[in-house]
């Protein structure tokens, strides 16, 4: 007993301890669900690696590449506007607010009204063409622009396209929608102050 | 741990999940946002995803959404796959068929609401156990889902501290101030607005919601290492999503399919054939 405590006594309880921390670690590891797949089932231990590289790596880029997938939760940055734009939309002259949406309906309608209105601030060039560029040249490029980018073509179908699809839900007199935007800044209590008039976006009279 | 299930256990996570499925799709139809009810969207924004691209290369969101025959046809199995999954033990082909119809639905639906949602990832992912028959597999893969559920909290957690968006103080305000622009300006006498607009003044009690919210997401590591507070999780997921809809006006009830993966299946079959 007295040797071990001895000089070369530490040297073996170091490698004790060494020898110890590694089986309780296999132990622990013996534990784990993946262990636990991977005895059992090895294509599926192949799979569930497969993805979670494929996750780790998609991670680290910043980039979501379905099925993996980034759960930010409003986790970018975030800081305060000077204004913020709000939407008018109107059917047969009649208000349409967005809680007279259903919420995946909502979406659609609010969320192609900004897009639209970006595009019309671009002259409808599509920011993805950079990104196009950049990952394909020649006949493939072309190809891939005529079916993932918006162009000035979709202007008057996508006017037709928001009647009809906030239309479709309501017994309307006369097929007319107007979309307008406005300008807003927040006061210090939270509330809001509308910085100008009405810009009309579009005015579509259905035929 | 992993205890092979039998496929009568199966059934009866089976028919809570498809029935689950019916539900949530029962809403999307309500709400008019099913294939034949886009009616043949225009603008389109598939991002930078490559699995969005390869979808749009080989026009299937076009074609689902533009073509009166297949929006229909698949609207139609959008119920009748979970239905007959539901049913019929002998699933694992409908499970398959079923998850694929999901997938398309997904990316079709996000590609012209110009924006990738994940609400549906939890019928997506759950959908993926049925697959298998009764045995390991089946219960490796379910438990896989539940791992991805915990991943999905604590990455958030995670992705707040490596951004700094939790020690940014105007973070929440910000995140506030974009978010219900729209609904103070239209709904200015709400109550929600009111709200929402006391929280916009006060930074600091808005932040208090962000440090909650990011609690609960990272008390969520805890569910990799054991199973024990599962029901606890169960109560935390439901505040958190309760927190979500008065603060962000945000309704993510599709989400909640994935409170199944949290529940005691042991005991809800032992009560089922008790009542059997």
């Amino acid at each position: 007993m007295t040797k071990i405590v001895g000089l070369s006594g530490k040297k073996n309880l170091h490698q004790i301890m060494y020898v110890c921390s590694i089986l309780s670690q296999s132990l622990m590891l013996r534990k784990t669900f993946l262990y636990q797949v991977f005895e059992k089932d090895k294509t599926l231990f192949a799979v569930f690696m497969l993805l979670i590289i494929g996750q780790v790596f998609f991670t680290y880029k910043h980039v979501e590449n379905t099925p993996f997938f980034h759960f930010g939760m409003y986790s970018a940055m975030h800081h305060p506007h000077q204004t913020y734009t709000v939407y008018n939309i109107a059917v047969s002259e009649n208000p349409v607010r967005s809680l007279d949406f259903h919420d995946s309906q909502r979406e659609m309608v609010y969320n192609t009204i900004a897009t639209y209105d970006g595009l019309k601030q671009l002259g409808f060039k599509d920011s993805l063409d950079k990104v196009i560029s950049k990952r394909l040249s020649g006949h493939r490029a072309e190809y891939a622009r005529s079916v993932l980018l918006n162009n000035a073509k979709m202007d008057t179908p996508y006017q037709k396209w928001l009647f009809q699809y906030i239309a479709d839900m309501r017994m309307i007199k006369t097929p007319l929608l107007e979309v307008s935007k406005q300008h807003v800044s927040y006061n210090p209590d939270g509330s809001l102050t509308v910085n100008d008039t009405a810009q009309t976006l579009f005015k579509l009279r259905y035929e | 741990m992993s205890e092979p299930v039998t496929q009568a256990q199966i059934d009866i996570r089976a028919r809570y999940f498809y029935l689950g499925c019916v539900l949530i799709f029962a809403v999307r139809f309500v709400s008019s946002t099913l294939f034949s009810q886009l009616s043949q969207p225009v603008l389109i924004d598939p991002g930078i995803d490559n699995t969005y691209w390869l979808f749009h290369w080989l026009g299937i969101p076009h074609t689902v959404t533009h073509s009166v025959l297949w929006s229909a046809v698949l609207d139609i199995l959008i119920f009748l796959l979970p239905i007959m999954a539901s049913l019929i033990p002998g699933r694992r082909i409908v499970a398959f068929l079923f998850t694929v119809l999901v997938s398309i639905y997904q990316i079709t639906y996000s590609t012209y609401a110009i924006h990738h949602y994940h609400s549906l990832l939890g019928v997506l992912f759950l959908s993926v156990p049925f697959w298998f028959g009764s045995g390991q597999r089946f219960t490796f893969v379910w438990e896989a889902a539940r791992y991805y559920f915990f991943f999905i909290f604590s990455s958030a957690a995670l992705w707040k501290l490596s951004s700094g968006a939790l020690w940014e103080p105007s973070q929440m305000q910000a995140i506030l101030m974009s978010q219900h622009a729209q609904t103070i300006y239209e709904y200015p006498d709400s109550m929600l607005t009111h709200f929402h607009s006391y929280l916009i003044a006060h930074a600091d009690i808005a932040r208090l919601f962000l440090l909650a919210g990011f609690a609960i997401q990272l008390s969520f590591f805890g569910g990799f290492f054991t199973k024990k507070f599962d029901r606890l999780y169960l109560a935390l997921f439901v505040a958190f999503f309760i927190m979500n809809y008065f603060l962000m006006n945000i309704i993510s009830f599709e989400l909640f399919i994935f409170c199944l993966v949290l529940l005691d299946w042991d005991k809800i079959a032992h009560q089922t054939t008790k009542r059997a």
